[in-house]
């Protein structure tokens, strides 16, 4: 995978080139504390910067607490820097969590939700994932978010959200 | 007929009851097929409130069920804690006891000797030291032997035993000890067959392995009814053998697995003195000297303990 290092505003911004394209191909199934290193690290690099305060998080297919984990410690350690940040959750091919996950992912986020900003959700044609991300962003109490049929359509929203 | 209104009640209210009772019919293909999109969003909305109520009952249980264990454990620890407290007082009213004893012969003696000195004439005084010293001497050395032994006890149980190996014979050892038991086995009209014909020589803490035959011989004597004891030293390949049979009162089944821990004689004190830690010391150098400790034995046949070191 390709990493570029950009100065942008006095930042240093790392994110990756080939966003999409994991180290190591990642399976359709739970991962919890046996899995390799190598999927460890394609887990967490399922989050990347595209942007000044802004972040892609391209959720995995099946979610685990344990992957909720890997992906928000790498969200945190992207961000550290940042007092407010907005992201795209792009949650295609994710199926619905399950209440431990739920729970995982509403922990996590109660921990940056002060300095989130904007949540664009991409959940293309899944009714059920559109109806999923109104309950639970309802749910977790995040102040801003919106359900986008297309990457490029959040991408676009979660700029002019952080422009505004 | 019912409005659509009230029929969205009606099956909100009906999934409502079910989920209370902690079932849910709701499917996702269901949300996904519903028109209404309110309807949908509503329906997605129960589901997810069963599995929270589901996974919270869940944690619930877990930790109820964590709660008992460790309540248990806390309970066993207790127990244990009870009976180590109780082992520990046994102890020390056993050491009382046991060198009180001789403190009052040698007290009885002494007064003896002062009362001899000061009113006795002199060919009487000779024979009352003659008769008295090897009674003394005897009541120091048991003195001594407790003594010794609860500094061991101490040392073990303060961090472990620092043993000096060196090259050391253990034949000899063991012919050594059979000759200090001399009067003892005199005494006792014990006979005493041993088979160690040849030197088995390893790397072992002399002094300490004096102590483990010993304290096998010693018991052997004590609970061996008077009848023959038997000790073999051999040599096997990467190993030495020490057996020490006895044909005694033998260890009840019940105790055998506690003999060899400490303040745990397994025989009562009223009938055999000493503080009953001879095994545990036994043990904790064998252990110590990378080797195992085995005892083998029927009420009144007998006991066999098996000493293995690696040479």
């Amino acid at each position: 995978m390709l990493r570029t290092r950009l100065r942008h505003s006095g930042v240093v911004l790392a994110f990756n080139c080939a966003k999409d394209v994991d180290r190591v191909q990642l399976a359709n199934r739970p991962y919890g504390p046996d899995a390799t290193q190598e999927e460890r690290d394609a887990i967490a690099d399922r989050v990347s910067v595209i942007g000044e305060r802004l972040l892609l998080m391209h959720e995995l297919t099946v979610q685990t607490p344990f992957s909720v984990s890997l992906i928000f410690d790498r969200l945190e350690a992207l961000t550290k820097d940042w007092d407010r940040f907005a992201y795209v959750l792009d949650l295609t091919n994710a199926t619905r969590p399950d209440a431990e996950v739920r729970a995982a992912i509403k922990s996590r986020i109660a921990r940056i939700n002060e300095r989130v900003v904007f949540v664009a959700a991409v959940v293309g044609d899944n009714r059920l994932m559109r109806a999923m991300v109104r309950l639970v962003g309802y749910g977790l109490g995040i102040r801003n978010i919106r359900v986008c049929r297309s990457r490029e359509e959040a991408i676009s929203e979660a700029r002019g959200a952080l422009n505004c | 007929m019912p409005s659509t209104a009230e029929t969205a009640t009606d099956r909100i209210l009906s999934h409502l009851s079910e989920i209370g009772a902690g079932r849910c019919t709701i499917t996702e293909e269901a949300i996904v097929r519903e028109r209404d999109p309110n309807m949908s969003q509503i329906l997605l909305g129960l589901l997810v409130l069963h599995e929270d109520l589901a996974y919270a009952r869940k944690l619930r249980d877990e930790a109820e069920a964590a709660r008992l264990v460790t309540a248990n454990e806390r309970e066993r620890l207790l127990e244990e804690l009870e009976k180590a407290l109780a082992a520990r007082d046994q102890f020390l009213a056993l050491a009382s006891h046991e060198l009180r004893t001789p403190l009052s012969t040698m007290t009885l003696l002494v007064d003896n000797f002062v009362e001899a000195v000061t009113v006795t004439e002199s060919g009487k005084l000779a024979a009352l030291i003659t008769q008295h010293l090897p009674i003394l001497k005897r009541q120091v050395e048991r003195l001594g032997t407790l003594v010794l032994e609860m500094l061991d006890v101490s040392q073990i149980t303060s961090g472990g035993l620092d043993l000096v190996p060196a090259p050391v014979d253990l034949t000899a050892i063991v012919r050594e000890v059979v000759e200090r038991f001399g009067l003892e086995i005199e005494r006792r009209q014990v006979t005493v067959k041993m088979h160690a014909d040849f030197p088995v020589v390893g790397m072992w803490d002399g002094a300490r392995l004096d102590q483990v035959v010993t304290n096998l011989l010693s018991n052997a004597l004590k609970f061996g009814a008077g009848r023959p004891v038997e000790i073999s030293v051999r040599a096997e390949a990467d190993r030495a053998v020490l057996i020490v049979r006895d044909c005694g009162i033998g260890i009840a089944p019940q105790i055998r697995s506690k003999i060899f821990g400490p303040f745990s004689g397994a025989v009562s004190t009223r009938h055999h003195a000493g503080l009953g830690l001879g095994l545990w010391i036994a043990h904790q150098i064998v252990r110590a000297s990378g080797g195992s400790i085995t005892a083998d034995s029927r009420p009144d046949e007998g006991s066999t303990f098996t000493v293995e070191l690696p040479r």
